[in-house]
């Protein structure tokens, strides 16, 4: 079959149209190509016959036979279709282009010679490419699909050469000589057309097959090479088809040739160190000295220019040691005590030198330096590689080389740091004159007052044997020892009747100089001072003969608790041995002295034991004979029959002494008992509770100089009284009782929340007449009134006796809470819920109950738990369900919330087992909330136990969610309804918990990088909320005070690092907002709460007036207008109200109200330390 | 050749005979030239392809890096008077007439429009413009006539200037629009770069021993190697032999298919088409067929006969900036494979 085209056009139409099949053009044909552009086929394949008519309408002629031109040889139809030329960019033109090449563009290099392969490889390493790949080909006899029939195929070998990327450069020799090959004038010069070039290059412009570059085939989709082989087809028709097989890296094939033999060096040691000299050169002179070295008249100098001129306050921040020089000339070297002031200038005639590179025993002279100038560890070693020497480097006369180039030789010279000594040591301040006693005007008594101490929590003193009395003009009384005059006392020996091993002053034993008070007095302020300005830890040894100093002045002054605290730190950080034991029996000789008595021994303590009012004096006097004794080498005879007691005696009296004091006692107790651990178990668990409960308070463990400066009086809970009474009075102003029809009692319990608060401060005859004054009112057949009542008594009257506010309720009133009516049941559960007061711990969802039928039995096991009062029973409950729900991860995690919650109820041991299990499911993947929550009470309780480590592994955790955590807290306020509330309130209490725990660790480092986190994430989220904050005389936009409550819970924080500044600024913003926004009801209550809650963290005078603002009430004109409810319990109270005023009480009463940064600081170091400490002496005593 | 015969009245053939020694006198000239300087002979030779194709070179450098220096030996060292030399440092406010003369006022009186050029730019032979690009655009129209024309107008009449070579120098190279034409007329922009990186010590010898010559009033590098006169007897002989002269008649052929073999012409082609695709370098038709001139100039120098890849360097030297001019230092090399 012979057909004739009319054109290209045509032709391609046929076969896209599929007017010849598929089959027909995928034969083998001739085609001519005429000049007239049409296109003759000739061709095997038969045409069906509906294709015949359907060509004829293309204009296709049948014909017979081809006409005379040269005929190409077809593979297929396809092939007889020429390549259309691309647009290449013309040279100058920056334009991108369509077909433009690119770095990824893999070409296929056909070379017809080996030396082409190896030019054009070689040239490729050299731009940089080596993604190249090749294979050599081996050409088998005629390949019959060439361009002309009548050309030879190429024989011989060729190679492929594969480059992904290739440089244009490269490229260009393909392209050029494609150019070349193919213009017009190339014909004419050689004769020839289109010969085969050495450099071919093609592109795939479909699987397996390679169109030449610069080229496309029309219908390039359509072809199709058979199975494996490709297809490389050029513009002249000539289709090339190639057996497909690997290609071989070019690394392969390449050779690379170093040009040399590698030389191989072989490590050596040094032969000889290089000597590098040192030397003193120029250095800083605008340095302090900090030492000087007195070799000529040292002693005169210290004499006349310090010690004769300068205040004994200087005096005191020197230290000296003398030494001898070669010229048998005492030499005498002062130095600086540490201190946080900077060193005193003074001029003295010596070398001046100071601390070189922060080492601390190492001193140069001022305005030198070392030269070379090396590292602190070098200097170190080479200089001074014993701490327990002090070395200075004294300069050298220099050679005239040496000064020229401005370098000196020194000399190291050093001392033992224990030769210094306080200067003060060697003062002795002399009188001229001898005393001329003066009779003292009368009337000069009445000016001499010792400090006012008010007595109203201690218990009546009970008349003390007297000592001898002291001469006084008059017949007064002597009120205090402040009032004795000036005399020197030893005490005499003992009678003889007494017990051998009793404890005895013995002559010589201990003695006590009595000066005047305002002596002691000052030399007691002055050693305070020290101790505050010393810029060292707690438990820094440095510390130690302060708190001897303070405590023997104590004593003397009678100052009966501070006496106690500082003895009961210097034994506590004292080591076992003679010092120890020296220690304890100077304690026990000044409680002994404090009592007035001249010996205490075994006999006198059942008189104690028995007596069940004892005062905190006689409880301390116990204790430090326990210590004593325990110290001593043979326990004194009878003491051991006396143990129980003594025991009984610890517990009944622990809550009224310092914690330090009750623990030392039971140490003392522990080995007394022959290391009854149980004892020291369960000692540790009723302190760790105490200080669950109540922290580490201010009056019993914090000396009153520290006290001190907390509030700026020695007794702030009178302060405190006093802004609790104008609080209440305004509070009472401020509650608006709901419309009539009801009988509200918001006033009331308002009253009982305060008397809570009195009790707190020591109020007892306050807080009992505010308390019996608003349960009266309360007493009706109203049960929820009755109730109510009765619970916030029991509180009240926990708080009056020191016993801890955060235990359950008695059983009765837990029996009769139960038997409710559903209805007054909610009403109560609804106050207890909000309550911090009524339900420390514990979370009541009031709700529970009605949901019960809707909840699913684990909500109902869980919910019964907090019902269980026998703790085996919970224990073993609580482990069933943890065990039954451990393979479903929702179930367990909350089984494991309220797990944790019950574990300060279920012991240490308990706790211990939770922990492990709480970190694995928290390192898996949980919902926000369950993790906010579980990881609020495991640091909790992990604080609680003291476990330092495991905190910190929950705070990382904490960290890692903190993004999600904030996120999912904006999102949670700005959908504000109750089922909201409370995962937003379990967020808030989150953070507000784990600051508390963490303080109580002292991981104040912690701390800083949460609440910065949380500061910084809620900024980046809330940028425009921020900004409508910040806009002035505008009404916020509600969504604007969303994540307020986040930020004042940071704000605490900031006011617990003392930063003031930062923490106003938050709270500035809330109080504008609050006292003006628009907002409903409950969010303008919470707001509230969180601000009273955070600025009970601010300085008192700030606190108090802020506070205060909020309730004031001018002209029936309320302040916070807008807190009121019309909900089912305001038939008996307003609990929004009732939630502020809460919050504001308990603000009123915490410690970190009254107690500035520095004291909150020493308190919650202070507790670190007593916790490590317990923590450590339990674990010594279960390992022995 | 007889004595007083001008130089472009000379043949092919007189000159041809002549070639070979006008071409070692160059070389010694230029390696003789060298010796006073640090690291300056690639400078120093390609003034000597530019002088001998009388194509204007600009040097652009930091201050203070031999640009003035090397011009001022050159012209030393080929013995030019100073009635064929111009040397001018421009300004914004450099008026024509200190480029061009003053008007003649006589002249003026007779209303005609003449400048006195004696000793000026016009009538030298080897000028040197410092800071080219600071001049104003009157300066600007007269230099690209001159440059470009060879002549400059008297009274509106065009007249031919002496001007055989033409050194400028500058700083920097400038972005304006309006100086583009200018940049264009200087197809080669060679750095004169800092060398106290490299040589150190030679070049506080070699400055210090430039500062005794001065102070002492010595010029040792004026030995005579060359003189003008074989520049322009060389460029002669080449402009010859580009229009076909000598061996290109005996075989019929042209003076690139004599003189630059295939394999370095694709070269020459495939490194110019690289860098305009890849770098974007602008080289105007007029630029390569200027380039062709300096390779045969320079292959003639170098080597007397084809152009060689070596010869293809001076494509380092096509930079419009600086940028430019440091891609081109490092790329061309890589492409030729040196």
């Amino acid at each position: 079959m012979i057909l004739r085209f009319p054109n290209l056009d045509a032709f391609q139409l046929a076969i896209t149209s599929g007017v010849v099949p598929e089959a027909v053009w995928l034969t083998s044909a001739e085609s001519v190509l005429d000049e007239d552009g049409s296109v003759w086929i000739k061709s095997g394949g038969k045409l069906p016959r509906n294709s015949a008519r359907e060509l004829k309408q293309l204009g296709v002629a049948v014909v017979r036979s081809l006409p005379k031109a040269e005929a190409i040889n077809l593979c297929c139809w396809l092939q007889a279709i020429p390549l259309h030329a691309c647009p290449q960019p013309a040279i100058g033109d920056v334009s991108p282009h369509v077909n433009e090449f690119r770095d990824n563009t893999t070409v296929l290099f056909h070379l017809s010679t080996e030396k082409n392969l190896a030019d054009l490889v070689s040239e490729m390493l050299r731009l940089g490419n080596d993604r190249q790949s090749f294979r050599y080909l081996q050409t088998l006899g005629r390949q019959p699909f060439d361009n002309r029939q009548n050309l030879p195929v190429e024989g011989g070998s060729s190679s492929l050469l594969r480059v992904i990327g290739p440089p244009y450069y490269s490229l260009l020799r393909a392209i050029d000589q494609t150019h070349r090959l193919t213009a017009p004038c190339h014909e004419k010069e050689t004769g020839k057309a289109s010969a085969p070039g050495e450099i071919t290059a093609y592109v795939e412009s479909s699987p397996r097959v390679w169109t030449q570059y610069g080229f496309t085939h029309p219908l390039g989709a359509r072809v199709t090479p058979p199975a494996g082989k490709l297809l490389l087809i050029k513009p002249d028709h000539s289709w090339l088809f190639i057996k497909e097989a690997p290609f071989r890296d070019i690394y392969e094939s390449a050779e690379f040739l170093v040009p040399n033999v590698e030389t191989e060096w072989i490590d050596q040691a040094l032969e000889s160190k290089i000597k590098v000299p040192l030397s003193l050169t120029r250095g800083n002179l605008n340095e302090s000295a900090e030492m000087w070295v007195l070799s000529k008249n040292g002693l005169a100098q210290i004499e006349n220019k310090i010690i004769n001129a300068c205040d004994d306050e200087l005096l005191k921040r020197l230290a000296f040691a003398v030494c001898e020089s070669e010229d048998q000339e005492p030499c005498v070297i002062l130095r600086v005590r540490p201190s946080r002031k900077p060193p005193p200038v003074l001029v003295l005639d010596g070398l001046r030198l100071r601390s070189y590179l922060g080492i601390p025993n190492l001193f140069l002279p001022i305005g030198q330096r070392l030269h070379p100038p090396l590292r602190r560890d070098a200097v170190t070693r080479l200089l001074a590689p014993q701490s327990q020497n002090i070395v200075w480097v004294e300069p050298v006369e220099a050679s005239r080389d040496e000064r020229q180039h401005s370098q000196v030789s020194f000399l190291p010279q050093s001392i033992a740091d224990v030769a210094f000594r306080p200067l003060t040591d060697w003062v002795e301040y002399v009188l001229d004159h001898e005393e001329k006693p003066l009779k003292a005007w009368m009337a000069s008594y009445r000016f001499n007052f010792d400090s006012f101490k008010c007595d109203d929590d201690h218990q009546p003193e009970e008349t003390k044997p007297q000592s001898k009395p002291n001469k006084r003009l008059g017949n007064e009384k002597k009120a205090d020892q402040s009032d004795s005059s000036a005399a020197t006392q030893k005490f005499d020996s003992l009678e003889e009747n007494k017990n051998q091993n009793d404890f005895k002053l013995a002559d010589g034993d201990f003695e006590v100089m009595e000066r005047e008070p305002s002596q002691l007095q000052f030399a007691l302020n002055s050693i305070e001072e020290e101790f505050f300005e010393l810029d060292v830890a707690l438990d820094s040894p440095s510390r130690q003969p302060l708190w001897r100093e303070m405590a023997t002045i104590h004593s003397q002054l009678d100052h009966q608790l501070d006496t106690t605290i500082c003895w009961s730190n210097v034994i506590w950080n004292s080591k076992d041995g003679a010092n120890r034991s020296k220690d304890c029996e100077a304690w026990l000789a000044c409680e002994v002295t404090c009592s007035r008595l001249q010996t205490f021994g075994v006999g006198d303590l059942d008189r104690h034991f028995k007596n069940r009012s004892t005062r905190p004096l006689d409880s301390s006097l116990v204790v430090a004979f326990l210590v004593w004794a325990a110290n001593e080498d043979e326990i004194p005879e009878g003491l051991t029959s006396r143990l129980n007691e003594a025991a009984q005696f610890i517990e009944r009296q622990e809550q009224l002494m310092p914690v330090r004091t009750s623990w030392l006692a039971w140490n003392a107790l522990f080995k007394l008992s022959g290391n009854d651990t149980l004892l020291l178990a369960r000692a540790r668990d009723r302190i760790l509770q105490r200080l669950f409960d109540h922290g580490l308070p201010a009056e019993y463990d914090m000396p009153s100089f520290m006290r001190a400066r907390g509030i700026g009086q020695t007794d702030r809970f009178s302060t405190l009284f006093a802004h609790v009474q104008s609080l209440q009075g305004l509070i009472h102003d401020w509650i608006e009782e709901p419309v009539a029809g009801s009988d509200p009692k918001t006033k009331v319990y308002a009253d009982l929340m305060f008397a809570f608060g009195l009790a707190k401060l020591g109020e007892v005859s306050r807080a009992k007449s505010v308390m019996t004054q608003a349960r009266d009112l309360l007493t009706s057949t109203d049960a929820i009134h009755h109730w109510l009542g009765n619970a916030y008594e029991y509180r009240v009257t926990q708080a009056l006796n020191g016993q801890s506010t955060k235990l359950q309720f008695s059983d009765h009133l837990l029996k009769r809470l139960k038997s409710m009516q559903k209805m007054d049941r909610y009403k109560v559960d609804r106050l207890r819920g909000l309550s911090r007061i009524l339900e420390p711990h514990q979370r009541i969802n009031a709700f529970t109950r009605w949901h019960q039928r809707h909840a699913d039995d684990l909500d109902k096991q869980l919910s019964s738990l907090s019902d269980m009062t026998d703790r085996d029973e919970l224990n073993a409950t609580v482990t069933d369900l943890l065990r039954s729900t451990q393979t479903e991860s929702d179930k367990y995690g909350r089984v494991l919330a309220i797990a944790m919650e019950l574990a300060p109820r279920l012991g240490e041991d308990f706790a211990k087992g939770l922990f492990d299990e709480v970190l694995v499911w928290l390192n898996e993947e949980a919902p926000t909330m369950a993790r906010a929550n579980l990881l609020q009470k495991s640091i909790y309780v992990a604080a609680h136990f003291g476990r330092v480590d495991i905190v910190q592994s929950f705070v990382h955790l904490f960290e890692n969610s903190l993004a999600n955590i904030v996120s999912e807290y904006l999102t949670l306020q700005s959908n504000y309804h109750s089922l909201n509330k409370e995962k937003v309130d379990a967020i808030e209490s989150l953070f507000t918990e784990s600051f508390r725990g963490l303080r109580k660790l002292g991981l104040r480092e912690e701390i800083g990088r949460l609440y910065s986190g949380v500061e910084s994430l809620i900024e980046k989220h809330e940028p425009y909320a921020k900004k409508q904050r910040q806009a002035k005389n505008t009404k916020a936009d509600i969504d604007a005070t969303r994540p307020l409550r986040l930020l004042l819970c940071v704000a605490s924080g900031w006011y617990y690092f003392g930063q003031d500044q930062r923490a106003g600024v938050i709270v500035e913003e809330v109080r504008s907002l609050l006292l003006s926004a628009d907002m409903t009801p409950i969010e303008q209550k919470d707001l509230a709460c969180a601000y009273v809650n955070c600025v009970s963290h601010a300085p008192v005078d700030y606190a108090v007036g802020m506070i205060k603002e909020l309730f004031q009430c001018e002209n029936d004109t309320r302040t916070l207008d807008n807190i009121k409810d019309n909900m089912t319990t305001s038939s008996h109270f307003s609990i929004s109200q009732l939630h502020l005023i809460e919050a504001t009480v308990l603000a009123l009463v915490s410690d970190e109200f009254s107690l500035n940064d520095e004291c909150r600081r020493w308190l919650d170091e202070d507790e670190f330390l007593v916790r490590h400490k317990i923590h450590h002496d339990v674990r010594k005593a279960t390992d022995k | 050749m007889a004595a007083g015969t001008e130089i472009q009245d000379l043949t092919f053939d007189q000159l041809q005979q002549e070639a070979e020694e006008i071409r070692a006198r160059i070389n010694r000239f230029r390696t003789s030239l060298g010796r006073f300087f640090v690291n300056k002979q690639s400078l120093i030779d390609l003034m000597v392809v530019a002088a001998i194709a009388q194509e204007p070179l600009l040097l652009v450098g930091p201050p203070g890096t031999a640009k003035s220096d090397l011009v001022l030996k050159f012209k030393d060292a080929l013995g030019i008077e100073s009635d064929d030399y111009f040397e001018y440092m421009l300004t914004r406010f450099t008026e024509p007439s200190e480029i061009i003369g003053p008007i003649d006022i006589n002249e003026l009186r007779g209303g005609r429009y003449i400048r006195r050029e004696q000793g000026k730019l016009p009538t030298a032979k080897l000028a040197f413009l410092d800071e080219i690009f600071k001049s104003n655009s009157a300066i600007l129209n007269i230099l690209l006539t001159i440059i470009n024309e060879r002549k400059f107008y008297q009274d509106g009449v065009p007249q031919p200037v002496g001007l055989k070579v033409l050194f400028a120098a500058a700083n920097e190279i400038p972005e304006h629009g309006e100086l583009s034409a200018l940049k264009d007329r200087f197809v080669l922009k060679a750095e004169s770069l800092s060398v106290q990186g490299d040589y150190f010590e030679e070049l506080i010898d070699a400055g210090l021993n430039s500062e005794v010559y001065k102070n002492l009033n010595q010029t040792p590098w004026i030995e005579g190697h060359a003189s003008l006169a074989d520049f322009e007897k060389a460029n002669r002989y080449l402009t010859s032999q580009f229009g076909g002269a000598g061996a290109a008649v005996a075989a019929g052929k042209t003076d690139r298919e004599l003189f630059f073999p295939e394999d370095v012409f694709r070269e020459f082609q495939r490194v110019v088409k690289t860098l305009v695709r890849e770098d974007k370098i602008f080289i105007s038709d007029r630029k390569l067929v200027k380039l062709y001139k300096l390779f045969r100039v320079r292959s003639w120098i170098f080597s007397g006969g084809a152009v060689t890849r070596d010869d293809l360097r001076l494509l380092m030297y096509l930079g419009e900036s600086p940028d430019e001019m440091a891609l081109l230092r490092e790329k061309v090399p890589m492409l030729l494979g040196e």
